[in-house]
């Protein structure tokens, strides 16, 4: 239709200019000058909206939501309507929206309070807890002594304790939550008695021989939180009861005592102990970083430095940017992603010089590796061998997720997301707009350094000669000097391999210290069907989690109806399973069982119970190998 | 070996080959259809109603480009792209079949008015047939590399039949072109028969005619297809304004027709080689390194800079049919080796069937 009707066009535009203007081959000249520069800003309109048809095919953002308009009285009715229909999350999402709006949610949240669901009455009470909003206190003594549900009946217990009216049952109250809620609420009331008495309640609880009472005291401490509260908290963290100390650390996020600092730090590196200590740093912000800084630097745990760099991801600070900054450059590729990662959520805008620098040095990574597995092809067979080449590869891999972070933290926008999911995934299509979509937003310096990493479905050797072009890789000679050099690098896995391809000894180097049996353990997980697919480096995360057990022949591994908490695979020998006299089966060597146990635990932590997880590898007889992993 | 060696000067990657063969084939044999065609309905109809007539016929074209399309798209509607393709090429064989019978038996005006408007028709179904299927086979990245190469099959065929048609005329007759078409779309049908055979699948990913139309980021693509439309629009104008400036300059200096005509069959034969070896060797090449920003400056930069000079300077009637004639070479070679590539590109993004309905309007 187009091309016929610019036929057509440029007809008249020939009988006008040659027969109404009488202008010769200038004339036309100086029509096709207006078209060429029509044309030059049509190239320019239909180009923006080219980068923006492919960012929209990136996500697949085709439509678009729509808003509400909260001046208007029936939709506000209609939303609160919804809010007490619902379930708490659609109560809170309205009270939120209303909210953010200016508002005044305390109808709302009244209505809320009487609701059937303990969940919505719940949120509703605290809301008005949070906001020291107004809340006839005759209803909120009466729901104090009527309510079942434990979780409502202690904030509506804290509410009337805050207002010097704690009801005598509160204090009573089976469920220990009650119990401490109202001795919070006595500590926040405005009543000067009604503080004393809780004053004394806390202090009878901390200095209890029972440890229970205690984590209570630094719990009650957590909830209402300020500095007059500092001793007590840095007393029980030194507590010799691992549960009083998890309490302790939960309050110091409320407390936040100078003096205890050095002690959560340390506790950032403990089992059992990181998630509380990263809150509590957090809490403590800016003045945490210098401690922060030196860990991801310092310390010699690639686990407590990722920790630390994510303690500093929420600390709300530009000198915290600065540290996450300086992590880009960290030798360890684990925290070197996650840096990028955290500056990404942060917002930072990375300056296209560190941009250039960075993207270089991941490239000329990638190079490297790729040059140690030319030479290294063929010149070993071994099952080492094997996992080394694949870890060179997740080294190539590594660079290129890390490469798409970095664009993500320079561009500051989610366009980069999609590209990264679309490059990452398996989807060619997908794949090739996020290709074209870097070739046409980058700068022509980097984008002939990087593309080629980004296209890791060619061969090998076409892949090593492209990235060869910007990266100037190192030149190996042989396979021993590859060996050599991966042994002396900064990546303890790569090095550990490489001294044990070379036949070398891991434990003369610090590089390699403690390694080889983990390399043992990669190379048994990769002959265990369900690990068999692996990346070499995430199946030495599992192997370095894994807890070697041995069990004498006739021995219970564990009896029926017990918590399934582990999933075992034998190493040697066999394992039988059986309900009294019935064989229900035989494991044998490379088998595996009770992984379904491990899955339903993944499944409560997703929905939030956030309990450990055990990992358990037996064999029988023989060595049993058993692993802890705890969430985060 | 061969094969091997030609993929790497063409930027063609293992396993893109075949697909790249086919479509440039397929290209081929129907541009060659489309310009036997030509050559005997232009013949037809200035022996018949005279040169002066032709703009009666070139009103008529855009007319008939739309009913060509709509029927495409109504047809689209109802079966999936690798059918609608197939029926395509059989319907441009019938039709060719048809002319060359209804020539042979009757010589009504109507018939030899309506030659030339057929022959827009094929143009138009054949970057229809050739781009519907291209932009399905090749993702993004691949129609960057290969659309140049897919495209040197219209500008071989459109070089080869230039230097054929003198020698098929001389030696059978004016009509025997049409037959010459019908043996084209002939093996333009096998060969798209053999595309949907092994390709079936990825082309039929979606009905064209079903679904909603996809929005682009800001809510509706209309914004974006405008403008992609208008750069169809305005270069095409430009470049009849310019092969009208070459025109006009040389009956300037060639005031004895057969000297004019030996001159602009020459010139249009160095600007289908030129569109040649420009699409096979540098547009690839050329897109990957500039990209479509680069692809959509390129020819209304060359149109600025070359015809400026007619504007600014008083050039020698000598000078000025060089101008034109260097204009009309160069432009010729941009727009069809590295405008319409890039014109393929902008489509890319948009949802398949979207995507088909808007090549349909801008190159049908």
């Amino acid at each position: 239709v187009i091309e016929p009707l610019a036929l057509a066009g440029a007809a008249i535009v020939l009988l006008i200019v040659t027969r109404l203007l009488s202008w010769d081959a200038a004339g036309m000249a100086g029509a096709v000058l207006v078209s060429a520069c029509l044309l030059l800003a049509a190239g320019s309109i239909a180009f923006r909206g080219y980068r923006r048809a492919l960012d929209a095919a990136l996500s697949r953002r085709w439509l678009r939501g729509g808003g509400f308009d909260l001046s208007d009285a029936s939709t506000r009715a209609r939303l609160e309507d919804d809010a007490t229909r619902g379930g708490a999350e659609q109560a809170a999402a309205v009270v939120s929206l209303l909210a953010d709006d200016g508002q005044d949610v305390t109808p709302l949240l009244t209505r809320l309070v009487a609701h059937d669901d303990a969940e919505i009455r719940a949120y509703a009470l605290e809301q008005f807890l949070d906001n020291d909003a107004a809340l006839p206190l005759g209803a909120v003594v009466s729901l104090a002594a009527r309510e079942t549900a434990p979780e409502v009946r202690a904030v509506a217990a804290r509410l009337a304790a805050r207002a010097a009216k704690p009801s005598r049952e509160a204090m009573g109250d089976p469920d220990p939550k009650v119990r401490r809620a109202t001795v919070a609420g006595l500590l926040e009331s405005p009543d000067e008695e009604a503080r004393r008495a809780g004053q004394g309640f806390l202090d009878r609880l901390a200095n209890s021989s029972d440890a229970a009472d205690r984590a209570d005291a630094a719990r009650i401490a957590a909830m209402v939180g300020g500095a007059r509260f500092a001793g007590l908290v840095v007393a029980l963290l030194g507590d010799g009861d691992l549960e009083v100390r998890a309490a302790a650390l939960s309050a110091v996020v409320a407390v936040k005592p100078v003096s205890a600092l050095p002690l959560v730090v340390d506790a950032l590196g403990r089992e059992g102990s990181g998630a509380a200590a990263a809150s509590a740093l957090v809490a403590y912000g800016p003045a945490a970083l210098d401690r922060l800084g030196a860990v991801i630097w310092e310390s010699e745990s690639p686990s407590v430095r990722v920790r630390a760099a994510r303690v500093v991801g929420r600390i709300d600070d530009p000198d915290a940017s600065g540290l996450l900054v300086a992590a880009l450059r960290h030798p360890d590729r684990v925290l070197r992603g996650r840096a990028a990662s955290l500056l990404a959520a942060r917002g930072f805008q990375l300056p296209p010089s560190d941009l250039d620098e960075l993207s270089a040095a991941e490239v000329a990574r990638a190079a490297d590796a790729l040059a140690a597995m030319e030479v290294l092809d063929g010149g070993r067979s071994t099952a080492v061998g094997d996992v080394l080449a694949t870890s060179l590869l997740d080294v190539v891999r590594d660079a290129r997720d890390q490469v798409l972070r970095l664009l993500m933290v320079a561009e500051g926008d989610p366009a980069p997301r999609h590209i990264r999911r679309a490059i990452t995934g398996e989807d060619d299509r997908q794949r090739a707009y996020a290709l074209e979509s870097l070739d046409t937003a980058l700068p022509q310096a980097l984008k002939a350094r990087i593309l080629p990493l980004m296209r890791l479905d060619l061969p090998l050797d076409v892949l090593r000669g492209r990235l060869a072009r910007g990266a100037r890789p190192r030149r190996y000679v042989d396979a021993a000097e590859a060996l050599r050099s991966l042994a002396l690098g900064s990546d303890r896995w790569l090095a550990s391999l490489a001294l044990t391809c070379s036949d070398g000894d891991p434990s003369t180097t610090t590089g390699g210290s403690g390694l080889t049996p983990i390399i043992e353990r990669v190379l048994f997980l990769k002959r265990v069907e369900a690990f068999s697919t692996l990346p070499a480096d995430t199946l030495a995360a599992v192997a370095s989690l894994l807890i070697e057990v041995q069990l004498d022949a006739g021995e219970t591994l564990f009896e029926k109806g017990d918590d399934g908490t582990a999933m075992y695979i034998v190493i040697d020998g066999s394992i039988r399973i059986h309900d009294g006299g019935t064989v229900l089966g035989r494991v044998g060597r490379h088998g595996f069982f009770g992984e379904l146990a491990l899955l339903e635990r993944r499944a409560e932590e997703r929905v939030g119970h956030r309990r450990g997880v055990d990992v358990a590898l037996p064999i029988r007889p023989g060595p049993v190998l058993r692993a802890r992993e705890r969430s985060s | 070996v061969a094969g091997r060696g030609a993929g790497r000067v063409l930027a063609i990657e293992p396993g893109e080959g075949g697909d790249v063969a086919r479509l440039c084939g397929l290209f081929f044999v129907l541009a060659f259809g489309y310009v036997v065609g030509q050559a005997a309905g232009y013949a037809f109809f200035v022996d018949r109603f005279g040169a002066r007539q032709l703009p009666f016929a070139f009103l008529v074209m855009p007319l008939f480009g739309m009913g060509v399309t709509t029927l495409n798209l109504r047809v689209g509607a109802r079966v999936g792209l690798p059918r609608l393709l197939v029926i395509d090429v059989a319907a441009m064989l019938a039709v060719g079949v048809a002319v060359w019978v209804c020539l042979g038996s009757i010589s009504a005006a109507w018939l030899l008015f309506l030659l030339p408007v057929w022959d827009a028709g094929v143009n138009s179904m054949n970057n229809l047939v050739v781009w519907s299927a291209s932009s399905r086979l090749l993702d993004v990245r691949q129609a960057k590399r290969l659309a140049p190469v897919i495209s040197a099959g219209r500008s071989t065929a459109l070089v080869v039949g230039g230097f054929l048609v003198p020698v098929i005329v001389h030696a059978t007759t004016t009509r025997a072109l049409y037959l010459v078409q019908v043996a084209a779309f002939a093996s333009g049908l096998a060969i798209m028969a053999s595309l949907v055979r092994r390709r079936g699948a990825a082309l039929d990913s979606i009905s064209i005619g079903s679904g909603r139309t996809s929005p682009s980021a800001d809510g509706s693509p209309r914004r974006y297809l405008t403008a992609v439309f208008a750069v169809v629009f305005l270069s095409m104008l430009a470049y009849v304004l310019v092969r009208n400036i070459f025109l006009d300059r040389g009956a300037v200096q060639f005031p004895r027709p057969s000297d004019y005509a030996a001159q602009i069959g020459l010139f249009n034969a160095c600007q289908g080689v030129a569109t040649l070896l420009t699409g096979l060797l540098l547009s690839g090449r050329f897109l990957r390194r500039f990209g479509l920003r680069g692809g959509l400056i390129a020819l209304p930069a060359a149109l600025l800079v070359l015809c400026a000079p007619f504007v600014l300077l008083d050039l020698h009637a000598d000078a000025q049919f060089a101008l034109a004639a260097t204009t009309f070479v160069v432009c010729g070679a941009l727009m069809f080796s590295v405008r319409t590539p890039s014109v393929q590109l902008l489509y890319q993004p948009l949802e398949p069937h979207t995507r088909t309905r808007a090549v349909s309007t801008g190159d049908g």
